[in-house]
């Protein structure tokens, strides 16, 4: 819902796209300067970088003012599955479909009374604190493109990069303690674009190292043996000699700027207490975990032995946890990479190798969260770029599906035990209550307390919205 | 990259027309497939080396075929005449596997003695190995006329530049290997040369690479360097051989020249090679590109740097694209044709064309060119014009244009307008290879048509080059008969990237056991024959047997089950055989031919730069099989909207008691199959649970196969590609399809939460059944059941009602697609039937 000052403000704007098609950078400034909040434009770019800009005041103040709940989340730890995980085979089984649509599982009936696939039965037993979306709308079939539009909400243009989520939620929300607000374990994904249009201070720090495998450490965040903090320092004063006369002859200073911000994040990280035991997890030696907590998020359950004779594959639970200590210590928000799950062949034996250490970690995620007190304020997300086809195909394995899959939220204000939307008798479509990609994700922001509808400034003169035409799905929220 | 040089080529910007579309195909491919390919399947081939590559005629060569599973290999079957094997080694297994792309590896290898006779066939002799349990994906081996030697660069980067050149006699071939690494490898050959004579050189690279997956660093290039580091010629890509590189010159001084062999672009992969390197005559281009089958032409051979010269070729008895080499070590390509020749008449406005058919031939020799036949023709004849250009190496990019000459005269309006806007390969004669963008092939180029005169009376056919392009060595043919029908059968690589899969198109038929693959029947180009087919084979080995079932016209184009039988006492071995289709009706007759494509160099999406196609299929005998499978031939009909249930029997051998799993691999159109399954150690028993689209549209009615095929498994090699496995077949058996026993529909109903309500469902008998049937509502959402026992309706009824009640945690609102499922017992086996689409809206309480 929006007040009448903001609608009126959109009706504005939306009445002036040739407008903004041919908004020139200097009449920018000027209608900046002579903005109804008196502000220059400089004036506003600091406080977007502060997260205090017009549209997020108006959009708290409308929050305050309506009936909907204050800000719920304060970290998102997003669980991708690249590839496509099938809905069939996890939270919206087919048993009554017919045999070509149905797949190899069958179903669980979950504590709430309703079924999921039997790949999931842990995940069955906390149904009642999960929200399950089961008519999720994507767009393209294909991953990258997907990809790209689950993590920006905007699909790829030859024109503009548009930010990750994360970027946003960094750029908007900054830091929390020493942590940097936005975290990939291990790594960002490739296809999932960038920090688009917004400074590359916003980009997540990533591990580029597994906490699942022997001899985790994380790259970079450790100050070199044989150096002292004291040491560390002497040097960074000397990098500021350096850098300040580089400053005084180099006429680009928003790079420098962005520089500076990077080497004061990572300084900070290098000798924070907090953040350096925030990114241990060493087995329970001196990470504080118990041997029960590892379990919880089920640290040895394996899946099909694969061709190469390992298990296959595993440190799902090792990457959850750490998370989980990333969220406690202030991450913002944590994205975390799992399994490929995209089976143009063979969907069972896909699923045997993933599935129950995919099921074992949300449930043991979620159960963690919420015995820690932390499921309230923290929202786990986990997705895929879209869903697999209805129909087996003839290799047993099901391709590309963007037109209604499901994906699991918890927390965060968001219901417990509810499924929210309903697909089809094959999973082919939304029957009910259809969620847009955009939709899902202004909801998310909303939790977040960030209003989806605010317009960033890229390229110094042209405003882009955050979610463009997405809707605050109010039905998934308690 | 096109460089200039003595003998640049020319043609290349149509080469790159090709070039540029399939690799701009490939690039996008490559950006959005490369997950699919890493989790869709492991291409695992049994063979995915072949060394050395070649080998010179009237030698004997060790062959090292490399690859996976290659235990007890017994047999080498060639699809070509001229090489004997006169030895098989043992098979050893490696201390480490060599990974390739997309999971194939190499953890096995076997040599082999070829002797190649002195007469054998110059080029490609495609072959597969039979092993004790399997026939292998294809492997290659390559013929050449000089003798080979090894680059030997023994120390990495030693004869890279002209100082350091590896000195070489000429009509020579060298085996070369460009290194990977970080700095680009550059191979240098030195030859003495004398002023006057000729140097040729060729490389082969794309041409004979047997990596199944590809890309740039098969692109080579070449330059031709005096002593003074001048470069004398060079050359990319070409019409004749696409992305390996030919240069011909003629050398003004004596002295030395320096060939030079390097990447297009940079790689940091290993490539190999073999550049030719020979005063051998190599012509462009050939004129007129073929002939009358079985007559002997004089021909025209062009594009020599030392100039024209004429030469007698005999043209073979049998239809079709042939290669002449004359003394140069790759061939140029004619045709041999039912028809006699029309050679353009250059000084004419026209060139008249006595009757048809006919095959006309012409040159587009410089920029603008355009060529024009007047010929008569009768409306109602129906014609093939097929051009031969890019298909036969030439540079041009062809245009045809067919235009009624009015009564005075004169060209009227264009009757016909054929250029290479489709990229339908089956119609230049390519089956199997649906690949992007027409998989780089230059035939794609060249336009093929049926041509349906509007009247009686006189035409002019025009010939010209799309661009407006010539060039000396622009030799066209066009062929034009009366549209015949023809059938082929094709064995597709149909599985991700159209990669060869051993599962899928293999034929392996194990000793006193069954084996069924699904070829694809293909109708050429202007066939209107649409009766019942029954296929035939030829050249299997005794002891073999075909078994499939008359094909009827909605099967034609698409896949169709054929079944070899191999009885008990036919002995183990191979054969390369054809098989083909021809009306069951005796009195007709059509023509059919074999048509495989297995593609190399292969990217991601399956666009493959070096398709190798046979005209023949290859088989084998193997051992016996450890399990059998039977099916129960179904005694009732499966109904639209339908369910039903096929008991599934393995048979092991004593002593065998691994998992196997089974899967349908045919079965009529619009029967729905469920994915694969496995049968447990120890278990001999399953069933086979299929259905039926409702939609009269995707399920016609009547009877087809159903066949279904079980497999071994292996732990240690992932079997998509069906590497590593023994397969084996149950009968064909029959499948009727039948329409349903009812319809059911409802007008949309209401029920309220804490409430009951009556769900009415009209009947509509369609096909009458036994007893009682029960049916039961599918798709009720949580919180809605129907309550008491299911009702029953009988094949006269004519309603059914459920009691349906609501509780509070029924979610409010429209609740789609629900459906009845109905159970008739036939003949002791349960009958499944679904209907309908309804609407149920639940409201709140009262």
């Amino acid at each position: 819902m929006k007040s009448a000052d903001q609608r009126k403000s959109r009706t504005h704007r939306d009445g002036c796209a040739s407008f903004r098609e041919t908004l020139s950078r200097r009449s920018a400034i000027r209608v900046g300067s002579l903005g109804t909040l008196g502000f220059s434009l400089a004036d506003m770019l600091r406080l977007e970088a502060r997260g205090e800009s017009t549209g997020n005041q108006a959009y708290a103040a409308e929050r305050g003012s309506a009936s909907l709940p204050p800000a719920r989340i304060k970290s998102v730890i997003q669980l991708y599955l690249p590839g496509g995980l099938p809905q069939q085979e996890s939270f919206d089984p087919k048993p009554e479909a017919p045999v070509e649509y149905r797949g190899a599982f069958g179903v669980v009936k979950t504590n709430t009374g309703e079924i999921f696939s039997d790949n999931l039965p842990k995940t069955a037993a906390i149904a009642d604190k999960v929200t399950i979306v089961r008519s999720v709308v994507g767009r393209i079939p294909d991953h990258g493109q997907a990809c790209y539009h689950l993590f920006t909400g905007y699909t790829p243009t030859a024109v503009i990069d548009y930010p990750q989520v994360g970027s946003i939620v960094s750029h908007e929300l900054g830091p929390r303690g020493d942590l940097p607000p936005y975290i990939a374990i291990p790594a960002k994904n490739s296809g999932s674009g960038g920090t688009g249009f917004l400074s590359s201070a916003y980009g997540p720090f990533e591990l580029n190292a597994d906490p699942g495998k022997s001899g985790y450490a994380v790259r970079d965040f450790s100050i070199p043996e044989g150096v002292s903090p004291e040491r560390m320092d002497r040097r960074r004063s000397a990098r500021e000699i350096v850098e300040s006369r580089i400053r005084a002859l180099e006429a680009d200073r928003n790079t420098l700027d962005t520089m500076d911000d990077f080497y004061n994040r990572a300084f900070t990280l290098l000798t924070s207490e907090q953040a350096r035991k925030a990114f241990t997890l060493d087995d329970g030696k001196t990470d504080g975990e118990t041997e029960e907590t590892y379990q919880l998020y089920g640290k040895d359950v394996t899946g099909l032995r694969e061709s190469d004779l390992r298990f296959h594959p595993k440190g799902l639970a090792q990457r959850l946890m750490l998370a989980r200590r990333l969220v406690e210590a202030g991450a913002r928000f944590v994205t975390v990479e799992y399994g490929a799950w995209d089976s143009h062949v063979d969907t069972k034996k896909n699923c045997l190798d993933q599935m129950p250490a995919l099921d074992h970690a949300i449930a043991g995620l979620v159960t963690d969260l919420d015995r820690r007190g932390l499921l309230d304020t923290t929202l786990v997300w986990v997705t895929s770029e879209f869903g697999r086809t209805p129909r087996v195909n003839k290799d047993s394995g099901r391709d590309h599906w963007a037109r209604c899959y499901s994906m699991l939220l918890a927390g965060g204000g968001f219901k417990r035990g509810a499924i929210y939307g309903a697909s089809d008798s094959t999973a082919a479509e939304p029957a009910r209550d259809a969620v847009p990609l955009e939709d899902l994700l202004f909801t998310i922001y909303h939790g977040l307390g960030i209003d989806a509808n605010k317009e960033l400034v890229a390229f110094g003169t042209r405003p882009i919205e955050i979610v463009k035409d997405g809707k605050l799905v109010k039905g998934l929220l308690s | 990259m096109m460089r200039i040089g003595a003998s640049c080529l020319p043609g290349c910007g149509r080469l790159k027309r090709v070039a540029v579309c399939a690799r701009a195909a490939l690039v996008a491919a490559a950006l959005t497939q490369v997950a699919d390919i890493a989790t869709a399947g492991k291409m695992i081939h049994n063979i995915e080396a072949v060394r050395p590559r070649i080998g010179q005629r009237g030698t004997t060569v060790d062959v090292t075929i490399r690859g996976v599973s290659l235990d007890d290999a017994r047999e080498v079957i060639l699809y070509r005449p001229g090489i004997r094997v006169v030895t098989i080694g043992k098979t050893t297994t490696l201390a480490k596997p060599e990974g390739r792309w997309h999971g194939g590896y190499i953890d096995q290898e076997v040599v082999c003695t070829f002797e190649i006779a002195p007469g054998c066939p110059l080029g490609m002799h495609p072959f597969r190995l039979r092993t004790a349990h399997e026939l292998t994906s294809l492997g290659t081996f390559h013929v050449g006329p000089f003798p080979i030697i090894d680059e030997n660069e023994h120390a990495q980067h030693s004869n890279d530049t002209p100082a350091t050149a590896v000195a070489v006699a000429p009509n020579v071939t060298v085996r070369g290997r460009l290194g990977g690494g970080g700095i680009d490898d550059v191979d240098f050959y030195r030859v003495p040369v004398q002023a006057g004579q000729r140097l040729s050189v060729e490389v082969d690279s794309v041409r004979i690479s047997d990596h199944a997956y590809g890309d740039s660093e098969f692109d080579l290039a070449v330059r031709v360097l005096d002593g003074a580091g001048r470069e004398l010629a060079g050359n990319d890509e070409n019409p004749l051989h696409q992305q390996d590189p030919l240069v011909s010159l003629k050398i003004a001084d004596d002295g030395e020249a320096f060939v030079e062999v390097r990447r297009s672009l940079f790689a940091s992969a290993d490539t190999l090679y073999c550049v030719h390197i020979g005063t051998n005559f190599r012509p462009l281009a050939i004129y007129p590109a073929g002939g009358p089958v079985g007559k002997t032409i004089s021909a025209r051979l062009l594009g020599d740097p030392l100039g024209e010269i004429s030469e007698t070729v005999v043209v073979p008895g049998k239809s079709g694209t042939f290669e002449y080499f004359g003394d140069a070590p790759s061939p140029l390509l004619l045709r041999a044709s039912p028809f006699g020749n029309v050679l353009e008449e250059p000084d004419a406005a026209e060139t008249l064309v006595g009757s048809l058919p006919a095959a006309l031939n012409g040159i587009l020799d410089r920029p603008g060119d355009v060529d024009a036949f007047r010929l008569t023709a009768k409306k109602g004849d129906r014609c093939r014009v097929r051009v031969y250009a890019a298909t036969l190496g030439s540079p041009i990019d062809p245009l045809i244009r067919i235009r009624r000459v009015d009564a005075a005269g004169k060209p009227d309006d264009v009757e016909v307008e054929a250029d290479d806007a489709s990229y339908n390969l089956s119609n230049r004669d390519i089956y199997g290879m649906s690949f992007r963008s027409g998989g780089g092939l230059p035939d794609v180029l060249d336009p093929s048509v049926i041509w349906e005169p509007k009247a009686d009376g006189d035409y002019v056919l025009e010939v010209g080059d799309a661009g407006g392009f010539g060039s000396p060595s622009g030799v066209y043919r066009v062929e034009i008969e009366p549209a015949y029908d023809a059938i082929h059968t094709v064995l597709a690589c149909w599985t991700i990237d159209w990669a060869e899969s051993m599962r899928v198109s293999g034929l392996a038929v194990p000793q006193g056991n069954r084996w069924t693959v699904n070829f694809v029947t293909a109708p050429f180009q202007g066939n209107t024959y649409g009766g019942d087919l029954q296929v035939v084979g030829h050249g299997l080995p005794t002891g073999v047997r075909v078994v499939s079932p008359p094909i009827p016209k909605a099967y034609h184009g698409t896949q169709w089950p054929v079944q070899f039988v191999a009885d008990p006492g036919v002995k183990p071995g191979g054969a390369v055989f054809t098989l083909e289709v021809q009306p069951v009706d005796p009195s007709k007759k059509i023509e059919s031919g074999s048509h495989q494509a297995v593609p190399f160099n292969n990217h991601p999406g399956g666009d493959a730069w070096h398709p190798v196609r046979t005209d023949r299929y290859a088989m084998a005998v193997t051992d016996p099989a450890p399990i059998s499978i039977d099916i129960v031939p179904p005694t009732v009909p499966l109904v639209r909207g339908g369910e039903l249930t096929i008991p599934v029997k393995i048979t092991r051998r004593p002593g065998f008691d691994e998992p196997v799993e089974f899967q349908c691999d045919f079965a009529p159109k619009g029967v729905g199959l469920p994915p694969m399954a496995t049968i447990a150690p120890g278990e001999t028993e399953a069933t086979l649970r299929i259905s039926a689209d409702p939609d009269p549209k995707k399920t016609p009615l009547g009877t087809g196969p159903l066949v279904v095929m079980a497999t071994t498994t292996n732990e240690k090699i992932e079997g998509y590609l069906g590497v590593g496995r023994i397969r084996v077949s149950s009968e064909i058996v029959m499948l009727t399809v039948a329409e349903p026993f009812v319809e059911l529909a409802s007008e949309p109903e209401g029920v309220r939460r804490g409430g009951r309500t009556k769900y009415r469902w009209t009947v509509t008998p369609k096909t009458p059944f036994e007893g009682q049937a029960a049916v039961r509502l599918l798709g009720l959402p949580k919180g809605v059941s129907a309550v008491g026992t299911s009702p029953t309706i009988t094949k006269d009824s004519t309603e059914v009602v459920f009691e349906i009640e609501a509780t509070d945690e029924a979610l409010m609102g429209l609740v789609q697609n629900i459906a009845c499922e109905l159970t008739v017992m036939m003949g002791g086996q349960e009958v499944r039937q679904r209907s309908g689409n309804g609407r149920l809206r639940v409201d709140p309480r009262l």
